[in-house]
């Protein structure tokens, strides 16, 4: 099963992943947010690099929000913007990944938090559906 | 009985429902919605009903827990709600103040009527808008360092009358003189202190904007004589809140309390409502950090105003002063006293609207009651209404806080177009500066509620009573 995203509105912005496991469906998500912020494929030329990544959380759908607010903290408050993801450990309560970033000078980010309104995380034979409300 | 949602609800008014504390197994105390026959029929499209009974299961909740006419879904807790918690037993809930903390409103008033300013008026728009950083961004002009940030957060509006950018009269006229006692910098994250440094004096985005505005219409002539409002006149109105910091206090605490809750025997029927006592370490953390962040709030609100008043006297001169008329709050919890006994009261957009009779009403206002505003959406009219005594046994001290949102961002995007809310807000002689096209259409007055039905039902229910109209004229938008 390939990964794959999409955006529901209703008030918010509430974000849909489908991904054969967490950590795939983790990885997705980061790349939806570096579509929302207008870089929907990684760019050609290297990035910033790699950097080692790591949050905590009480359950997956915490671990899930956790790890988009980490990704938005480092986008609007240090200008880089996550765009490619590598999954190094995973379980329900922690997630360690690689990510590459790049300079995202604006430092205007187009969602302020995600948050822990009806977010989940459910298994299911062919994989994992992941669903987190983002404010914007 | 309605059967417009899931619950039992009886009409006890016109303009008031409630559901009883029967309607769920969990509720500790009844819910009472404030809303006209045409609201309550459009309440049972969203969750927002279906949060506030959630809200009437937080521990030490007390007497009833309100939506007001603009009630509609927010993280948790309504947008539109408030709950009031005991000091002894109670809890306090980041989600019951929203992750904008102290969003809110100031209204400034000018000596000049608009027919007086009018051939300046685009000037006057276009420099205000170069003025004010808008959108997500940021404003080298008013960064600060370490040392001044935590004078704003522990000091608020207080700290920039030593910077000359605000005056002592300000802090009578803002709520709390724009300063929680109870805020603690040191409980502010170090990445909440980073997002929030050099946001000071910014608008932000969303539904964030300020307002050039004419005083289009006046509903009681002693309540307008009493804050000094004229027919014609002019206004400024700000409305922003605790920008990047805010959010950060916000999403740390919740997750902090998220965490905590199955240690402290909290059990709720959804997480973002994650709460701790007010006695707990965990409670008091959070109520001196939301202090904080309501502290930058109010100071952010005064730096906007401190640079409205430079572009006002550079292109009027003399009579170009701005006298503050009130600055409230939308998005905060604070601790009241309600028939002697000291309550939380969470307040997530919803005003408080205290009556002459209130410690806390200033001074000025003695006679009057505090002054509420309630914005419109943009090309919409804005209004100013006055506390009653009335709203202390009511709805503890609060009215609505705007038109509240009738659609999606998304939905609003679909229906219209930035260039088209654009046009249209021209054609009524209206100033725009906006750089974001979406951002104008997702603000759009389609994606809104009726404004004008939502301050009748809390004018009709003595929740605050109406004063003036006050209609755009300029619109400076994030």
């Amino acid at each position: 099963m390939s990964a794959s995203h999409r955006f529901e509105e209703s008030d918010e912005l509430r974000l849909v992943v489908r991904a054969e496991s967490f950590p795939a469906a983790a990885a997705e998500a980061g790349r939806a947010l570096a579509e929302l912020a207008g870089q929907a494929e990684p760019p050609e030329t290297p990035g910033n690099g790699w950097t080692e990544i790591e949050v905590g959380a009480g359950d997956r759908p915490a671990l899930l929000v956790e790890w988009i607010n980490e990704l938005i903290f480092r986008a609007e408050s240090e200008g880089w913007l996550g765009i490619d993801f590598q999954m190094l450990e995973t379980s329900p309560n922690r997630l360690r990944a690689k990510v590459r970033g790049m300079s995202w000078p604006s430092r205007s980010f187009p969602v302020k938090a995600a948050t822990l309104d009806r977010a989940r995380v459910v298994d299911s034979p062919d994989g994992v559906t992941a669903e987190v409300t983002l404010d914007v | 009985m309605s059967e417009r949602t899931q619950y039992p609800a009886a009409r006890l008014e016109p303009w008031l429902y409630e559901i009883p504390r029967t309607a769920r197994s969990d509720m500790r105390v009844p819910a009472r919605i404030y809303a006209d026959s045409v609201l309550w029929e459009k309440l049972g499209s969203d969750r927002s009903l279906e949060q506030l009974v959630n809200v009437a299961t937080l521990p030490g909740v007390t007497g009833f827990v309100y939506a007001m006419p603009d009630v509609h879904e927010g993280y948790g807790f309504p947008v539109g709600g408030v709950a009031a918690t005991r000091m002894t037993d109670g809890v306090i809930s980041p989600g019951g103040v929203g992750y904008d903390i102290n969003c809110g409103v100031r209204l400034l008033v000018s000596p000049l009527a608009l027919k007086a300013v009018r051939p300046q008026l685009e000037p006057l728009v276009h420099e205000l808008s170069r003025s004010i950083p808008s959108g997500p961004g940021r404003s080298p002009r008013y960064a600060l360092d370490d040392r001044e940030l935590d004078q704003v957060l522990a000091a608020g509006c207080r700290y920039l009358v030593q910077r000359g950018w605000a005056t002592e009269q300000d802090l009578r006229v803002t709520e709390a003189g724009g300063c929680l006692p109870e805020a603690d910098p040191a409980q502010v994250s170090h990445r909440a202190k980073d997002r929030g440094r050099d946001q000071l004096g910014t608008m932000g985005s969303g539904n964030h904007f300020v307002e050039v505005q004419v005083i289009d219409e006046i509903f009681d002539d002693a309540l307008a004589a009493a804050y000094g409002l004229q027919l014609g006149g002019l206004t400024v109105l700000i409305h922003t809140g605790s920008r990047g910091l805010g959010h950060q206090v916000c999403t740390d605490h919740v997750r902090e309390l998220d965490l905590a809750m199955p240690r402290l025997g909290i059990t709720l029927p959804d997480r973002q409502l994650a709460c701790a006592p007010l006695g707990s370490p965990e409670g008091k953390h959070y109520l001196a950090a939301m202090s904080a962040a309501a502290n930058f709030a109010w100071a952010n609100r005064q730096t906007i105003t401190h640079s409205v008043r430079e572009t006002f006297q550079r292109l009027f001169g003399a009579e170009g002063g701005l006298r503050l008329l009130y600055d409230v709050a939308h998005n905060i919890a604070k601790l009241e006293r309600y028939g002697g006994e000291l309550l939380c009261v969470h307040r997530k957009g919803a005003t408080r609207a205290f009556g002459p009779s209130a410690e806390e009403t200033p001074e000025a206002y003695r006679a009057a009651g505090q002054p509420v505003f309630i914005p419109g959406s943009r090309g919409t009219a804005s209004y100013v209404l006055a506390g009653t005594d009335l709203a202390a046994s009511r709805s503890f001290g609060s009215c609505c806080h705007g038109a509240g949102r009738a659609m999606s961002r998304g939905a609003a995007k679909r229906a219209t177009s930035g260039a088209q809310i654009r046009r249209e807000l021209e054609e009524q002689g209206i100033v725009v500066r906006c750089p974001s096209k979406v951002g104008l259409a997702e603000e759009a007055p389609l994606a809104y509620k009726d404004v004008e039905r939502v301050v009748d039902v809390v004018h009709r229910a003595g929740l605050a009573r109406k004063v003036a109209r006050l209609r755009p004229v300029g619109v400076i938008k994030g």
